[in-house]
């Protein structure tokens, strides 16, 4: 009995001294990853061009590319993530037609390109040149090349602004129009026209500054301020195709 | 022999005997230990009642009872008769131990040496397996709702965890049988979908933060569940319905296989759609909805029991798994506890309580995100506890001591696999091991001019000591009156001490850079214990009516405060989350409950109510100002029973850092809502049918707004039993 008793202590002590774990403790683990990197770029879809100033976001969490186009976030990815919740993404650009989605990220790391489709309308080129009727008038002949990758049914729109000065008055007039369309050079591209007096019937002259709008059915725009040269005219982008409807005075 | 004696003695002196209240102590002959809960009664007039925790017994003696004959009766001692002439006021009344019969262990064993019944008093309440089944519901949670002071939040993933007045979950521990089921998961709370409600046979809830035996780490309370064991032949098989698809299966066996052995083996499969996700950060808000998700449950539970001469030896396995899929995400979950545990009297050592225990978890998570990448999780915890405890007695003063021995240790390891190969992701494997020591001293005394007026000190005082290096020493103090006067009993307690809370083992791996700023480095190595102070005092009343429309009545009052503090913290700082330790919380509150047992005859009345104060509720967020429920109970001779049950949560109210670092409020509004279950048992060839029609939530108040298990749930079973 006393022997056996003694076998049974020694076991006993040799079990608890070889075995580490059940007298001593660890406590070291490396630490666990609690944030998934999310990286990737954001392209123009049409153009391949990388896109600047993007605000990507997923959930409550956001940044925005650089100028390569890239971005990176870390978002901290907790227990609802772990058990697939879908995480809300959004990727915004002006101009730029948003992208939405749900999706599931991965543990550590997600990777994740965007090609954003441009939404509004892009003012190519415009001009503002001097034009003689045959009438004798003079007048100014406002042409704009716009394109819109969704077509040109698609576009709402076109309008001037031009401005007009009184001399020696730092104060501007301004006068609005419409642009029409008179010529589709391709689905997505077409010219606009539209007709300016010289001077209005305040007594202002026309100015080197005037602004042009292009919005279309989803309601986004493109605007572009030009300026005309002062000492040489601009060329026509196309034979002006002239409307009587000249008003002589301009309310 | 001394019976005999005090017998002998009072015959001669039959004129001081006068009409009113006799007074006694029912005591053990060779310990002089009280035995508490002891039947005393009048043999011919069948009136008595039962010793309480001191063994004091009192009884109102009309003139004719004066020629009955007194019957002190207690599992495992030899009946004690006396003529009541006999009876003197404050009798000391000695019963001799007998060998006990086969199967009467049960009782006594659990009954003399559970160890929370030797610790410091706290308030108290129990739920007999009577009143579970009367509930019908498969989940605890509605069970418990008119325990006052308990709560249970929770589903199959995160589990379902019991906060008691207003503490959080991981400061609960619940033991069931003895053995400890604190997981060691995610955080320390415990699951209690490891225990099915059909498979408890009583469960005590103690409420209060300052324990000695059992309640390290335990600031909210201890919860002991005592699972159904008896000497008897029984069968019992159910089945049922609900919505939420929901089927459930259950089976129990109780098999004596001979005088001194019963095995007993219980099984319960289970399966929910429960339609929504289990989110954590949705908990509180609007759940996102999938009808795809299935979950299975299983519960089995083996258990042999063998009552040698003088006690009694338990082994069992118990398991617990589910299985939780949708698709992309699957979830599977085994819980595996195995114990040997012995109580009762060793040759030469009385009182000895043994036991060993390991209980393991393992959870394995398989996701696929995208594409055909899978996301592969196995966690792994295990703990193995022994225990031993020794009860010494003496005349007036009893010390219960406990050794005990925890071994922890988890693993964890996530890997990706795609078509062809796996990537390791993460792995760690940490363990700890920890040592404790506890003594609880108590002693009972009396006034010897005013009868019926007893009390009883308490003075408790823990070591533990870890592995990885933290050692602390906590003390209780406590104190119990009991005053009885005709039928009226009124038992006032107090109770102060300290208790310490060890991070868990996540915890103490993970949460490692903590900003200190009382520290020249401002960086603390490793996180430092959680401490509690708490004192509770309170007053339990019964009254016994001679007549009256009800048999019992009982109400109970208690205020306590407790201060946390150490409690870890997470807050934004700069643009990182940092940990600090500086949480400190005080929770006031008052407790109340009423209840009236069988109201004319038929009716049980429970009222229960809470009031609760939080400082921090950024530490302790959503906890209800005040809850209150209220339940009437029915039950005829034929067979039908009724409850109905209203109950009600005020304000909850967190405290939260925003994504800027602002501290934000955020106030869930109060609700009400209500249970109903109707039944009926009735004997058919020679087996009991039970049917029974339950709906909770039935208002759907709470609805997808507040927590897991508070939807509408309409549930139909059928039981037989033999």
């Amino acid at each position: 009995m006393n022997a056996m008793l003694r076998m049974l202590l020694l076991f006993l002590l040799f079990f608890l001294t070889s075995c580490e774990k059940y007298v001593g403790y660890n406590l070291d683990a490396e630490p666990l990853p609690v944030t998934v990197r999310i990286s990737g770029s954001v392209r123009d879809f049409y153009t391949n061009q990388p896109l600047e100033g993007v605000r990507v976001r997923f959930g409550d969490y956001q940044t925005s590319t650089d100028q390569s186009g890239f971005y990176q976030l870390d978002y901290p990815y907790g227990t609802d993530e772990e058990r697939n919740k879908p995480v809300e993404l959004l990727v915004i650009l002006k101009k730029y037609l948003p992208f939405h989605e749900s999706v599931i990220l991965p543990p550590i790391t997600y990777i994740r390109d965007f090609r954003l489709v441009r939404g509004a309308p892009i003012i190519q080129k415009v001009v503002l040149p001097p034009f003689t009727t045959n009438s004798g008038r003079q007048i100014y002949v406002c042409q704009a090349q716009v394109k819109d990758y969704q077509g040109v049914v698609d576009i709402q729109l076109v309008e001037a602004l031009v401005y007009y000065q009184f001399p020696g008055n730092p104060h501007l007039s301004k006068y609005r129009k419409e642009l029409t369309l008179v010529y589709e050079l391709s689905d997505t591209t077409a010219y606009y026209e539209g007709i300016f007096p010289p001077f209005l019937s305040d007594g202002s002259t026309i100015y080197r500054r005037y602004e042009i709008y292009a919005v279309n059915r989803s309601g986004l725009a493109d605007t572009l301020v030009a300026l005309r040269s002062p000492t040489q005219p601009d060329t026509f982008l196309f034979t002006p195709v002239l409307d009587d409807t000249i008003p002589e005075i301009v309310p | 022999m001394r019976a005999v004696m005090v017998v002998g003695m009072v015959l001669l002196l039959p004129g001081l005997v006068l009409a009113g209240n006799r007074t006694g102590r029912v005591v053990d002959a060779q310990t002089g230990a009280p035995l508490v809960g002891a039947d005393v009664y009048l043999q011919h007039s069948r009136v008595g009642t039962t010793t309480d925790s001191l063994g004091w017994f009192q009884l109102t003696i009309t003139r004719e009872q004066w020629r009955d004959t007194l019957v002190v009766h207690f599992l495992g001692y030899r009946e004690l008769r006396l003529p009541v002439v006999a009876l003197e006021n404050q009798a000391l009344l000695r019963l001799q131990p007998v060998a006990l019969k086969a199967g009467e262990g049960i009782e006594v064993w659990g009954e003399k040496q559970e160890l929370v019944r030797q610790d410091i008093p706290h308030a108290r309440s129990t739920i007999h397996f009577e009143e579970i089944t009367a509930y019908g519901s498969q989940e605890i949670s509605d069970v418990l709702k008119t325990v006052p002071s308990v709560r249970i939040t929770g589903n199959d993933l995160d589990g379902r965890r019991m906060e008691i007045r207003g503490s959080n979950a991981d400061e609960v521990n619940v033991y069931l049988d003895g053995i400890l089921i604190n997981n060691l998961r995610l955080d320390n709370a415990a699951d209690l979908s490891l225990i099915s409600p059909e498979d408890i046979g009583r469960l005590e809830v103690l409420k209060g933060g300052n324990y000695s035996l059992l309640g390290s780490g335990a600031f909210g309370g201890v919860v002991n569940v005592v699972t159904r064991r008896s000497m008897e032949r029984r069968f019992r098989l159910k089945a049922k319905m609900g919505n939420l698809h929901t089927r459930i299966l259950l089976g129990e066996i109780n098999l004596p296989v001979s005088q001194r052995m019963v095995v007993n083996y219980f099984g319960q499969y289970h399966r929910l759609s429960p339609e929504v996700e289990y989110f954590p950060l949705e908990q509180f808000s609007d759940k996102t909805e999938n009808k795809q998700i299935t979950t299975e449950r299983q519960n089995h539970h083996l258990s042999l029991s063998f009552f040698p001469q003088n006690g009694q030896w338990t082994a069992r396995l118990l398991s617990y798994s589910y299985t939780y899929r949708k698709p992309g995400w699957e979830d599977r979950n085994n819980n595996l506890v195995g114990a040997l545990s012995f109580r009762g009297n060793l040759p030469g050592i009385r009182d000895v309580e043994m036991m060993i225990n390991q209980f393991t978890v393992r959870d394995r998570v398989d996701r696929v995100t995208e594409g055909t990448t899978h996301y592969l999780s196995d966690y792994r915890v295990k703990r193995v506890n022994a225990r031993l405890a020794k009860k010494f007695t003496g005349s007036s003063w009893e010390v219960q001591t406990l050794t005990e021995y925890f071994h922890e240790e988890l693993s964890q390891n996530s890997r990706s696999r795609s078509e062809d190969r796996e990537v390791p992701l993460y792995r760690a494997d940490v363990y700890d091991n920890r040592i404790a020591g506890a003594a609880v001293f108590s002693a009972t005394d009396q006034l010897s001019s005013r009868p019926g007026l007893s009390w009883k000190t308490y003075l408790g005082i823990r070591l533990d000591a870890l592995a990885s290096g933290q050692q602390d020493l906590t003390h209780t103090v406590g104190v119990r009156l009991t005053y009885r006067q005709k039928e009226w009993e009124y038992a006032p307690y107090f109770n102060f001490g300290k208790n310490v809370k060890y991070p868990s083992l996540l915890e103490a791996a993970y949460v490692r850079e903590l900003v200190d700023f009382s520290r020249r480095d401002s960086l603390a190595r490793r996180l430092e214990p959680e401490y509690n102070n708490s004192t509770d005092i309170g007053v339990r009343v019964k009254q016994i009516p001679e007549q009256g429309v009800y048999r019992e009545m009982e109400m109970s009052l208690s205020v306590f405060t407790r201060t946390v503090y150490n409690k870890l913290l997470k807050q934004p700082y700069g643009n990182e989350l940092a940990n600090f330790q500086l949480g400190r919380n005080v929770t006031r509150g008052l407790e109340a409950a009423l209840s009236w047992k069988e109201l004319y005859e038929y009716f049980t009345v429970q009222l229960a109510y809470l009031k609760l104060n939080v400082s921090e509720p950024l530490l302790y967020a959503y906890k209800p100002e005040e809850s209150f429920s209220a339940q009437l109970r029915f039950r005829s001779s034929a067979g039908w029973y009724g409850t109905a049950t209203v109950f009600y949560e005020g304000n909850s109210v967190a405290w939260y850092y925003d994504l800027e670092n602002h501290l934000r409020t955020k106030t869930l509004s109060p609700f009400y809502d209500m249970d109903v279950v109707v039944g009926w048992r009735f004997p058919l060839i020679g087996i009991t049918v039970h049917i029974q029609l339950a709906g909770y939530n039935l208002l759907d108040h709470a609805g997808y707004r507040y927590d897991y298990l508070k939807k509408r749930y309409v549930q139909i079973s059928l039981g037989v039993r033999y």
